[in-house]
């Protein structure tokens, strides 16, 4: 049945696919998984539209004792499979309905020939803490800002998915779809970009829950007025990011991150002008 | 990161929102009291780092305790803080205001109103540090 209640669990399962793309380390399980969680979002973007036709309210809540955290590959993917079989249950019998079970039908076999191969069973470190920049020798000032700029990003990036994935629900003209759709696409790079380096410190986490407040928005201009002033604000944290930390490669990404934040910017002043 | 006490908490008889209208930040502050005890706390905001960290802080000092407690604390947290960066201070005043504004509501409920929460403006904005 589509209610808030399957909006809620698929939301989670997004996430929990997402998560365990990102905290694995074989690249090509990586990006099988990620390729999963992109197929799980667009689950959620016609749940959600499927609701808002039909005047059926949902939020961003997730279960409290919602949980990404393991340190066994095998153990999350277990808890995947369990999610998965239970929500073919409350499905119903609409094209959505038998679409979704069918793709995540494939995404079972490939979950469970994994189990198969006990090789795969890899010790995940992307939980364990070690703030541990792998890649270079960092000091301990610039570790403590790489960390703090990725536990902000990485919530903000999740929230600006969250908040353009609202509004392009409820998009009223082609260029408002997208524009958000473009915005939506650039956030969920720099989340997986963000999330991934919070992977090789050991301290990868899911981004903190969204109250309605932040996702609710009624003054679109104010918000894009809004969003234009953070997104420089966030171009003045990777450019202050990129000059303080001395690692070139890690530099140079701030400063790759720094440029496209530029381009958010234009596309937000596009949105502008939609309302 | 896993803050303490963040999210709502079930059966609130207060909830205050402290927010700035410059910088769309707010904190969202659920109580739950009991005899004038606080028994149970909760906050969500969008903030940054420092409001969340200090969300966390605030809300494990005074879950437990009471009224009068919380009230001395809010005072010990804005002197503390008051000798930190205006960031920080701007960070704690939304947390402080939305703790008040979920007093002021959970007053106004026992006096009939019906009114979801009461919001609260704040002057200052957290804004990231140039």
């Amino acid at each position: 049945m589509m209610d808030a209640t399957l909006f809620q669990r698929k939301h989670q399962l997004w996430l929990r696919i997402a998560f365990l793309s990102f905290a694995i380390n074989n690249p090509s399980i990586k990006n099988r998984l990620y390729e999963f969680s992109q197929i799980e979002f667009r689950h959620l973007k016609w749940v959600a539209g499927s609701l808002y036709e039909n005047n059926v309210s949902y939020n961003y809540e997730r279960d409290t004792l919602f949980s990404i955290e393991s340190e066994s590959f095998f153990t999350l993917v277990r808890t995947t499979i369990n999610e998965i079989k239970s929500l073919h249950h409350v499905y119903d019998e609409t094209p959505l309905g038998e679409r979704m079970r069918h793709d995540e039908n494939y995404m079972l076999s490939t979950l469970n020939a994994y189990l198969e191969k006990i090789s795969l069973d890899e010790i995940l470190s992307a939980f364990n803490r070690s703030l541990n920049w792998p890649d270079a020798l960092l000091s301990v000032s610039e570790t403590d800002a790489l960390a703090l700029f990725l536990f902000e990003e990485l919530y903000k990036e999740y929230e600006l998915i969250m908040v353009y994935f609202y509004r392009q629900i409820r998009a009223t003209t082609p260029a408002q779809v997208t524009h958000f759709q473009d915005l939506m696409d650039e956030s969920h790079f720099h989340l997986r970009s963000f999330a991934e380096m919070m992977t090789k410190m050991g301290i990868l986490s899911l981004p903190r829950t969204l109250h309605s407040r932040t996702y609710e928005i009624t003054d679109m201009e104010k918000f894009l007025r809004g969003g234009i002033i953070e997104e420089e604000n966030a171009k003045e944290e990777c450019r202050r990011l990129s000059s303080s930390i001395t690692d070139e490669k890690l530099s140079a990404f701030f400063e790759f991150i720094n440029y496209q934040e530029s381009y958010h910017i234009e596309i937000m002043k596009k949105l502008l002008g939609e309302f | 990161m896993h803050p303490r006490n963040y999210g709502p908490i079930e059966n609130a008889t207060g909830v205050g929102v402290g927010h700035s209208e410059q910088s769309g930040e707010f904190v969202i502050f659920y109580i739950q009291t009991e005899n004038e005890i606080l028994q149970n706390v909760g906050y969500a905001t969008n903030g940054c780092h420092d409001t969340v960290v200090l969300g966390s802080m605030f809300t494990e000092m005074i879950k437990g305790e009471s009224l009068d407690y919380a009230a001395r604390a809010t005072v010990k947290l804005r002197e503390k803080v008051a000798q930190g960066p205006v960031k920080q201070q701007a960070c704690a005043q939304m947390v402080l205001t939305a703790f008040e504004a979920a007093q002021i509501h959970k007053n106004e409920k026992a006096h009939g109103s019906t009114e979801e929460l009461h919001a609260i403006e704040i002057g200052m904005k957290c804004e990231v540090e140039v």
